[in-house]
């Protein structure tokens, strides 16, 4: 485990307790090395689309962060977790598999320059298109804490809501989120191997 | 919306709300469902009426001890299952389950000098099958919807070891009833059903144990 790794397993665990300023630092970063990976492996693909994928991969990873057993490295359980979504995406797409191959090996992440945030407007188009699913005050929510950037305390006041009554719109809104974004059962193939 | 929003609004979420881990409310969810199971059994044919004693002669403690070894190997494999950074293999978690029924076999078959016969195959080896399979049915749900709280690196495999649990669990319910103490039938008509049930779970996680 290098010494990135390290710190970003500490950030994660802050996070679990209530560091939002530490697991904000370490979703940018792990976002920014994601972005940096896939561009890499994903070349052919528009930068929105791989955009798509890191919002994809971070979403999951935050919504499945209890898999995360603290006394394992964090980065195969990263790498993992964008796998999985990688493949899901592959089938969403019927691309064939010379696009998305493969496994992403360790030397993909652990080195890999990270990369900012693109500029332009398009991306994210999928995780919008997904807000639809939500119910109306949980995508109130999510709106209002994501593309207007409030905090819960705002937020709260705004909407004549105890604090403790958004956080749990946010939280089953984001869990509720990520369920759309796993790709229709219906396209993926018989064989199921990662 | 732009990813660095999302990450705003994740961060905003990032208390983890204090739960039981997935492990734990497996093995917490299995006992309401075991009961559940049980009332399943009384519902239906009843406990076999010579049950403590044949428990104490060995039988029923033998496929007992069969069961609930296929039940804990069957956790152990559902919880390792349902992470993203895990592969486990579930032929080698039923290994100890098997090597059990084919160490009992071969007693029998030392201990009465008789191998396969009828008592082997049975009166009514379908009721056995299907009884096991309806008193897994109450765990196999309390398991998926345990695990689905999980990132299952492959979902059918998951589902699978779901089965089996749910099968090591009606199987030991279903043994406090079964009549037939011959290993062969046990080896045979419990391992069929627990191999269905398997086969169901696999098909089912494939649909519900995504993520």
């Amino acid at each position: 485990m290098n010494e990135r790794e390290t710190m970003w397993a500490e950030a994660m665990r802050a996070g679990r307790r209530g560091d939002q300023r530490a697991y904000e630092a370490l979703l940018a970063e792990l976002a920014a090395v994601l972005r940096g990976m896939l561009r890499r492996k994903l070349g052919t693909l528009p930068a929105a689309d791989v955009e798509d994928l890191v919002q994809d991969v971070l979403l999951a990873l935050h919504t499945k962060r209890d898999t995360w057993d603290e006394t394992r490295p964090l980065m195969p359980w990263v790498r993992a977790i964008a796998e999985h979504k990688l493949i899901d995406r592959a089938r969403a797409h019927r691309r064939s598999s010379r696009v998305f191959a493969g496994n992403l090996s360790a030397d993909d992440l652990a080195d890999v320059a990270p990369m900012p945030e693109p500029e332009f407007e398009r991306a994210g188009l999928d995780i919008d298109r997904h807000l639809a699913g939500l119910t109306e005050r949980q995508r109130a929510i999510v709106k209002a804490l994501t593309i207007d950037e409030l905090s819960i305390a705002k937020v709260a006041s705004d909407m004549a809501m105890s604090e403790g009554a958004v956080r749990v719109a946010l939280h089953r809104g984001l869990a509720a989120l990520a369920r759309r974004t796993r790709k229709q059962d219906g396209l993926q193939e018989s064989v199921q191997k990662s | 919306m732009r990813t660095d929003s999302l990450i705003k609004a994740l961060a905003a979420d990032a208390a983890a709300p204090a739960r039981l881990s997935l492990r734990w409310a497996l093995v917490l969810a299995a006992i309401p469902a075991a009961i559940v199971s049980f009332g399943l059994l009384l519902a239906s044919v009843g406990i076999r009426p010579d049950l403590i004693p044949m428990f104490l002669a060995g039988p029923v403690a033998y496929k007992l001890v069969v069961t609930l070894t296929l039940t804990g190997s069957a956790l152990l494999l559902s919880f390792r299952a349902s992470r993203p950074d895990e592969d486990p293999q579930p032929a080698f978690y039923v290994l100890p389950a098997i090597v059990l029924i084919l160490c009992g076999i071969v007693f029998e078959v030392v201990a009465t000098r008789s191998g396969v016969d009828a008592r082997s195959l049975g009166n009514t080896p379908a009721a056995c099958v299907s009884l096991i399979l309806l008193c897994s049915v109450p765990p196999l749900a309390a398991a998926f919807f345990i695990m689905r709280r999980g990132a299952a690196r492959r979902p059918a495999a998951a589902g699978a070891a779901a089965g089996l649990l749910a099968a090591g669990i009606g199987a030991s319910i279903y043994a406090l009833h079964c009549p037939n103490d011959d290993a062969v039938y046990v080896g045979l008509w419990y391992g069929l059903a627990v191999a269905v049930a398997a086969g169901i779970g696999a098909m089912l996680g494939r649909r519900l144990l995504n993520w």
